[in-house]
């Protein structure tokens, strides 16, 4: 095997400053290592739809039974039931119109569901447009809209639904009340 | 260079990486910006190697692997600046959508920014030209594979990966008969 040449600024041209470079080097890998490690020991997410979480891509067009239009742009949040829960519901209704707060422009609909409550409603806000309408319904409309880890702890998630009713994206997000400008450009979008 | 133009390129880049881990982390979403980072700064590293073996002058890889970055995070950038949604063809940039539903994405990207280091080092600061740009080749082509063989982006609610572990190991298992 060759040895490693090294060369300390003899060629013609720019200095290679092997030490240096190596220093730098060594210096970037061990903070991008850190930043690796440190999120795989903070539990970070491995779950199977992981890389689809929060990806702000707008890949599905289809209607949900139990969902109906409600005549403008919608955030169809699944939540679970409790504490945890609902101090999070009732945030996303103090932000509204304020930093971090999806905008009054667009409806908000909060589907608080339970597994030990069977069965769906039909969901429409046509009359009230732009107020939260939270609504106990059971799980059968999360595991429709594919966010049944709502129902199982306080995972919740949410659907990007259009004016007529038709579900183009869906995510889960576990601080969905905070992110009222990522929602806000998805529901622009679908306007 | 004059070398308060190099410190203060490096301190904006230092600010502007600040400015970007922020924007990230306030939208919950720290681990898009590790992956696209990642795999930008390993772009910009396997550029800046083959640069140098081009030319057989050493590159500056902290510019290069800036760069890369740069047009990594760029849709991200256009989502937050522009109210841009996310679309299909911002894989031009480095394989921004794929990457979410490729293999592992944190340890694939992490081990093509360690390659790629690498890569640049031998052969920009010890001239090992056929080394080096084997090793980049070599980890951009494993990159490039992974990002072809990444699950699609569902287009049907029934796509989506379900919940539980045993819903998720039938998932898993009925991907497999359709592949």
């Amino acid at each position: 095997m060759d040895p490693v040449r090294v060369s300390f600024g003899s060629r013609p041209g720019r200095s290679r400053r092997p030490v240096r470079r190596l220093a730098g080097l060594l210096t970037a890998q061990a903070a991008l290592t850190t930043l690796v490690v440190a999120y795989a020991l903070a539990g970070g997410a491995m779950k199977p739809d992981h890389g689809l979480e929060q990806l702000g891509l707008l890949s599905l067009d289809e209607r949900v039974p139990g969902l109906a239009g409600t005549g403008r742009a919608a955030l169809v949040v699944v939540s679970g039931t409790g504490p945890a829960c609902e101090r999070k519901v009732a945030e996303a209704a103090d932000r509204r119109d304020r930093p971090l707060g999806l905008p009054t422009e667009y409806d908000l609909v909060v589907l608080q569901t339970s597994p030990d409550v069977p069965g769906f409603s039909s969901v429409g806000t046509q009359d009230r447009p732009g107020i939260i309408e939270s609504l106990d319904l059971g799980g059968e409309l999360a595991r429709r809209l594919a966010l049944s880890r709502a129902l199982t702890g306080c995972h919740p998630g949410y659907a990007v639904m259009t004016p007529d009713g038709v579900v183009r994206y869906r995510t889960y997000d576990d601080d969905w009340q905070r992110h009222g400008g990522e929602q806000m450009t998805l529901l622009q979008a679908v306007d | 260079m004059p070398r308060t133009v190099v410190w203060a390129g490096r301190l904006a880049l230092a600010v502007g990486e600040v400015l970007l881990i922020q924007q990230y982390v306030a939208r919950g979403t720290a681990w898009h910006g590790l992956i696209h980072s990642l795999t930008g700064f390993a772009a910009g590293l396997t550029v800046a190697a083959i640069l140098s073996a081009a030319t057989k002058k050493p590159t500056r890889g902290l510019g290069w692997a800036a760069l890369g970055q740069v047009i990594s995070v760029a849709p991200d950038v256009l989502y937050i600046a522009r109210d841009l949604p996310h679309k299909e063809w911002m894989d031009a940039f480095l394989g921004h959508i794929a990457v979410h539903t490729a293999w592992a994405p944190v340890l694939l990207t992490f081990g093509y920014f360690i390659a790629a280091g690498w890569a640049w080092w031998l052969v920009s600061a010890v001239d090992r030209r056929t080394t080096g740009v084997a090793l980049a080749l070599a980890a951009s082509a494993i990159f490039a594979l992974a990002l072809v063989n990444a699950d699609p982006i569902p287009a049907r609610l029934v796509d989506f990966p379900p919940a539980g572990a045993e819903e998720a190991a039938a998932y898993a298992a009925a991907l497999i008969c359709r592949r």
